[in-house]
């Protein structure tokens, strides 16, 4: 295990040194010259090469990333353009509402996608199986934004039930907090709803037609027993799979989300970056987002040999 | 026609529904000047925010234009956004992922290392920053939905590559001196044809998917084109006092992804059918 760990950490090094480059040439090739855009195009000649020479822009491009990559190293990811921040303070102000709300999306996710598909396999080919499965396929092609609106049509427009917008801290005041998360949730788990409760169906109709099931069952197991102990544990493994495949995606979603409930985290912060050309903002947003799926990712694999002991991977 | 197709068609409604809509998308596309009843961008000041109404079936937006055929002109932007982005995933990805699949060793190893970095950016940010990145337009749009959509073609093509090179047929073939680009194109090649239809069809779906999410946060398909996704974002703002603004172009973008979905999961089970 140890062996593994390491190697998937020389790995997450690696692949956030490629990330890294294809970040760094991209703004600084791709986009142009920074210092115009930051100056506009009605800056003068005199201006923009004195803010290109105490920027250092007017080294080479690969002494610039050399420059930028060892600053990045210790933490450091520059000045963002638009906030009077550095770009790491302004992301880890933001972070915390990010990691509150894909956490909470995924755990509620998880919670009601599992026993609704355990149900619709026992309930296999029945109504309540097409039904739900009915259900998930039209949750997989709807837009979550479009949720989003949906259900502040309903709940805060119509019903006057919850706030549409706004963020409170946890610590500050958790009832309010988790009162305004309610609906960014829902909507950022209605898709992961459906494709883990079309898993977990599929998964356990196969569990349930292996070999130990039919034993279980031919010893005159307790059905309950069957279900809860025998097939629901390996039912799990391949879930966290997918789970762990989709941390990705939660990040995406959260862009979304945050944009339409104004949550101020790292998702509209992006849009907002973008929406302003501050590039080192952007930059340091997709690096440090990337950086917490990779981390996620590693997680999950670790998880896979606590859940299941047969798992070695040395 | 292979009678074997309409047989298993038959036993999954997915693929009457799926073709229905595809089918219906399409026409809408080509034929969107004969079948929308006004200029999807033409204003009518008289008409400002109309709800649906005989004349208008959809209502009218705040600048007094027909939300129903601007609907019918967005297939167009939405199908084209799809269709081209995939397209063009298709043909990097497939290609990519033989080449690794096929020489292994360190060409193998650069391109999965890449495909992996690409794979760690959640789909969205890489999307939106690489429009933020080359500036916004219709092309560009669908480059970034294309470098994204990459990735999954390669990695899903280098495995079964991997897999379709331990065959005898594919020994037999080198044991014949068979060059390596017929080896690749005419020995495997047809094979994971399956697995890129399947994955096309999926691919459509997200890229319109994708597309109106960028849209919706102001980084999609720029004006004058009427994109479902802009519609819905220049929607949210009058929500509170013109609900169907939001809620057609949302249904209809629910629809047409369901379509691709289940024309993809059709085709899945017709190919898992037809390998048994």
């Amino acid at each position: 295990m140890f062996p593994h760990i390491v190697r998937r950490l020389i790995y997450l090094v690696l692949v956030l040194f490629i990330m890294s480059a294809i970040v760094f040439f991209l703004m600084n090739i791709v986009t142009g010259d920074p210092v115009v855009i930051m100056l506009g195009q009605s800056a003068t000649q005199e201006t923009i090469t004195k803010l290109r020479e105490q920027l250092g822009l007017n080294r080479p491009v690969i002494v610039q990333y050399l420059d930028w990559i060892s600053h990045v190293i210790r933490g450091d990811l520059g000045d963002s353009y638009t906030l009077p921040m550095t770009v790491s303070e302004v992301i880890l102000q933001r972070f915390p509402v990010t990691i509150e709300l894909t956490l909470l999306s995924m755990i509620f996710s998880l919670i009601i996608a599992i026993p609704l598909g355990i149900f619709a396999a026992i309930k296999f080919n029945s109504k309540t199986d097409i039904t739900l499965m009915g259900f998930s396929a039209a949750c997989i092609s709807m837009p979550n934004f479009w949720i989003g609106i949906l259900l502040i049509l309903l709940f805060s427009l119509k019903l006057n039930l919850l706030p549409a917008s706004g963020y409170v801290p946890f610590l500050t005041s958790p009832l309010k907090n988790l009162r305004l998360m309610i609906l960014p949730v829902v909507t950022l788990s209605i898709w992961y709803i459906a494709v883990y409760m079309r898993f977990t169906r599929s998964t356990f109709i196969e569990t349930l037609r292996s070999d130990y099931i039919l034993v279980a069952r031919a010893k005159g197991m307790q059905e309950r027993r069957v279900l809860w102990v025998h097939a629901f544990k390996n039912t799990l493994i391949p879930l966290v799979t997918v789970v762990g495949v989709n941390i990705s995606g939660l990040f995406g979603g959260a862009v979304v989300t945050e944009t339409v409930f104004s949550l101020p985290g790292l998702g509209r912060l992006l849009v907002d970056a973008i929406l302003g050309k501050d590039l080192p903002l952007i930059e340091g947003i997709v690096l440090f987002i990337t950086t917490a799926v990779i981390l996620c990712n590693l997680v999950v694999d670790i998880l896979y040999v606590t859940i299941d002991p047969k798992i070695r991977y040395d | 026609m292979d009678l074997r197709i309409l047989r298993i068609s038959k036993q999954y409604k997915s693929f009457y529904i799926g073709s229905a809509i595809t089918l219906t998308l399409i026409a809408c596309a080509v034929f969107a000047e004969y079948m929308s009843p006004f200029d999807p961008i033409s204003q009518d000041m008289s008409a400002i925010l109309k709800p649906p109404n005989p004349k208008h079936w959809l209502g009218t937006d705040y600048l007094g234009r027909d939300i129903f055929s601007r609907i019918i002109f967005g297939s167009r932007v939405s199908l084209m956004v799809g269709f081209f982005s995939m397209l063009f995933a298709l043909i990097s990805g497939v290609g990519l992922g033989l080449i690794a699949g096929f020489y292994g060793s360190w060409i193998d190893n650069i391109i999965m290392r890449i495909t992996d970095t690409l794979l760690a950016f959640p789909r969205l940010v890489l999307a939106l920053t690489i429009t933020a990145f080359l500036g916004q337009s219709f092309w560009n749009v669908i480059l970034a939905l294309s470098i994204t959509g990459m990735p999954v073609f390669s990695r899903l093509i280098r495995g079964e590559t991997l897999s379709i090179m331990t065959r005898d047929y594919i020994r037999s073939a080198k044991a014949f001196s068979a060059s390596k680009s017929r080896i690749i194109l005419v020995h495997v090649l047809p094979n994971v044809m399956n697995l890129v239809i399947v994955q096309a069809s999926l691919s459509i779906a997200f890229a319109i998917l994708t597309e109106a999410s960028m849209s919706f946060l102001g980084l999609g398909i720029p004006p004058p084109h009427p994109s479902w996704g802009m519609m819905l974002q220049s929607g949210y703002s009058y929500m509170g006092v013109a609900p169907w603004l939001a809620l057609a172009p949302g249904i209809v973008i629910f629809i047409a992804v369901l379509g691709f979905n289940f024309l993809g999961e059709w085709i899945e089970h017709y190919i898992a059918h037809m390998a048994r």
